[in-house]
């Protein structure tokens, strides 16, 4: 008997005495996609592309975490394009899920309601194409953007023109939601500072359908530049109202002129510019991965430019998880905003509001492609204009 | 600001797509004196089939259109004698007719956000306008608005000369009247479905062809062309039309005047003011 309890013992002391390893289990990374409704145009299938991102860390052992390689699992959901749904399936996402990290969904109006979710529950939430104002002057603490802010959103293309001097007057066409009136504002201001005359502008619901007295007055003014300041839909419905209308300013210049709006319009978006975030000639960050995303999620990058800001969210967050050395959601937000990050769209930083500093380039529409226009050194084609 | 003929041309060709809509919802809600929740869904699929069949499978539109129209008479034939026939309207049919119809409004909506997660358009076929005395007359939107308004006055005559025509006009005083022009109420109910819903593939694919459309617009336009069968008095197609017309035009003006969100306010503007109005009037 007394040998027995000696085992027992024996046993005991060796299991307690030895470090037992426990894996710290994988890093739970939450985001909604709007893969049907209003914003499916712009973001529809990446879902593939935040499960080609999971799938090609866990393809290296995960994720680092200090210096410990975990496992990295998304979780998404489908938001509809709805603000209220979004909020919801954030909440999902933190109370449910327990994500530890939050990417923000498609557009302002979504990520202004989806953040209210993270900030009451204290989770780190990156927002990707968010860049409305609004969304940052709340004085939320638990919220960073990857890029700029709306006003700036379209400063390279008054840059350009200034540089080219060209362009002498502009007329504006706005989409009543808080994106394109973000980059309106902004770039009304940047217009007059480039030495334009903004000649006026016409503001419009999202579902309007008929545009004749907004083309009949950008007509009569007969500016350089038509802006127009929207979202895809639309854009591609004001566009073939206003080709079919005759109105021929020198150029037309849509804040968003993907693939989806260039098939829609057919002739009609040729030499059309717009704002892209990346072309394959761009060699920064983990450039050779993110075309390894876009292969594997078979997202085609013309069809959504918007896919590299993404990218950029996920080279943001392995950064601050690698500095953060836990998921601890307090280490996490401030590995996010205090450092620096090297990503595809250049070099990152944080304002103390949360906002990035990542920009769009010029970019236009030639054939069935898109060349960057600006800066001289990152073109890929000269800017032609006025449209032939 | 001045009124200016574009902006009118503009009004009248959306208005007159509205009111083609119309149309056939008139038909659909003459023949069952209920309102059809899902007209309008409805109406934005076969705009959205179109879209898909003509840009996405490159099918000609002269082959598409006509297809569609006919599966739209198909669709209102099979699926809708039922709930169509005009009984005696108790709680539980005109619940039940409610139910049934919203019912089909979400489920379009959503199984049309899977098939169509974008928004749809065929516009591209459009061919340049021409300019007279200064104004831009899109080629495609006047071929539109005249096959409206032919297509108006198709029904019209239908319904004042042909003996189903006739029968239905007639079938809201009860059913004896439709039994003395020699007609069965089931068919004629078949009949009506069918039309109304031929009506709005044709107005969906006319939709198609000149503005772009999504599922979630739906409900919206369920809403438009209540408001237009409605105010257009019992089975007046060109009366309805007209007021589609009407209804552009007025939200053109108000769009131009008040700003483009005030345009769609308009609809329910005519509802509130003219209704009441137009009911003095009928009694």
């Amino acid at each position: 008997m007394e040998r027995i309890v000696a085992l027992i013992a024996a046993v005991l002391v060796v299991l307690l005495g030895t470090p037992i390893a426990v894996s710290a289990g994988p890093v739970r990374v939450g985001a909604t996609v709007s893969e049907t409704g209003h914003f499916a145009t712009e973001v529809g299938p990446f879902r593939a592309l935040l499960e080609a991102w999971a799938e090609t860390a866990n393809a290296e052992g995960g994720v680092l975490v200090g210096g410990e390689r975990r496992p990295l699992e998304v979780k998404v959901y489908d938001d509809r394009s709805d603000e209220a749904l979004a909020r919801r399936m954030y909440a999902r996402l933190a109370v449910v899920d327990r994500v530890h990290l939050m990417i923000g969904p498609y557009s302002s109006p979504l990520t202004f309601a989806a953040s209210i979710a993270a900030e009451n529950q204290g989770i780190p939430f990156l927002a990707v194409c968010a860049n409305s104002p609004r969304i940052y002057s709340r004085g939320f603490k638990w919220i960073a953007c990857v890029i700029d802010e709306a006003p700036r959103y379209t400063h390279r293309y008054w840059e350009m023109l200034e540089a080219g001097n060209k362009a002498e007057t502009v007329f504006f066409v706005v989409e009543d939601t808080l994106h394109p009136q973000g980059v309106y504002e902004g770039a009304s201001v940047l217009a007059e500072k480039a030495g334009l005359q903004v000649q006026g502008s016409r503001v419009a619901p999202h579902d309007c359908r008929d545009f004749s007295s907004v083309i009949e007055a950008a007509r009569r003014l007969d500016p350089d530049i038509v802006f127009v300041s929207a979202n895809i839909p639309f854009a591609v419905q004001f566009m073939g109202q206003a080709r079919e209308m005759g109105l021929r300013p020198r150029e037309f210049h849509a804040i968003h002129h993907s693939g989806i709006f260039r098939r829609s319009l057919g002739k009609a978006a040729q030499y059309v510019t717009g704002q892209s975030y990346w072309s394959p000639g761009m060699t920064l960050g983990q450039h050779d991965r993110f075309l390894e995303l876009l292969d594997r999620s078979g997202i085609e990058l013309e069809d959504y430019p918007w896919a590299p800001a993404y990218m950029m969210a996920f080279e943001v967050l392995e950064a601050a998880l690698a500095r953060a050395g836990s998921t601890d959601a307090a280490g996490l937000m401030a590995a996010i905003l205090e450092n620096e990050t090297e990503t595809i769209g250049g070099l990152i930083r944080f304002r103390s509001n949360g906002v990035g500093s990542i920009n769009t380039y010029p970019s236009q529409i030639r054939g069935k492609g898109y060349e960057i226009i600006w800066p001289a050194h990152k073109a890929t084609a000269p800017h032609i204009y006025p449209t032939p | 600001m001045s009124f200016d003929l574009q902006t009118l041309l503009g009004g009248l060709y959306l208005g007159a797509l509205y009111g083609t809509a119309a149309v056939g919802f008139q038909v659909v809600l003459g023949s069952s004196g209920r309102v059809h929740l899902a007209y309008g869904h409805m109406w934005i699929a076969w705009a959205l089939l179109l879209s898909s069949v003509h840009v996405v499978g490159s099918v000609p539109l002269p082959a598409v259109l006509p297809v569609m129209v006919a599966a739209g008479w198909f669709v209102g034939w099979f699926l809708h004698p039922v709930v169509l026939w005009r009984g005696p309207l108790s709680n539980e049919r005109a619940t039940s007719f409610f139910l049934i119809t919203l019912g089909a409004a979400l489920v379009i909506e959503d199984a049309g956000s899977r098939l169509w997660p974008l928004p749809g358009t065929a516009m591209a076929w459009a061919p340049e306008p021409f300019v007279l005395a200064g104004v831009t007359l899109p080629r495609a939107k006047l071929a539109l608005m005249g096959a409206a308004l032919i297509t108006s006055l198709g029904v019209h005559l239908f319904l004042k000369r042909n003996r189903w025509g006739m029968a239905l006009r007639a079938w809201d005083r009860g059913r004896a009247p439709v039994y003395l022009a020699g007609v069965s109420p089931e068919s004629l109910g078949r009949r009506a479905a069918g039309l109304g819903f031929a009506l709005s593939a044709l107005a969906g694919g006319f939709l198609a062809l000149s503005y772009t459309v999504s599922i979630r617009e739906g409900m919206a336009m369920t809403v438009r062309a209540l408001v237009l069968a409605v105010l257009g008095g019992t089975l007046s197609p060109l009366g309805v039309l007209g007021l589609g017309m009407g209804m552009g035009v007025g939200e053109a003006f108000v769009g131009q005047v008040l700003g483009m969100r005030w345009g769609p306010a308009v609809g329910y503007g005519l509802l509130l003011f003219l209704l009441p109005v137009l009911e003095r009037r009928r009694t």
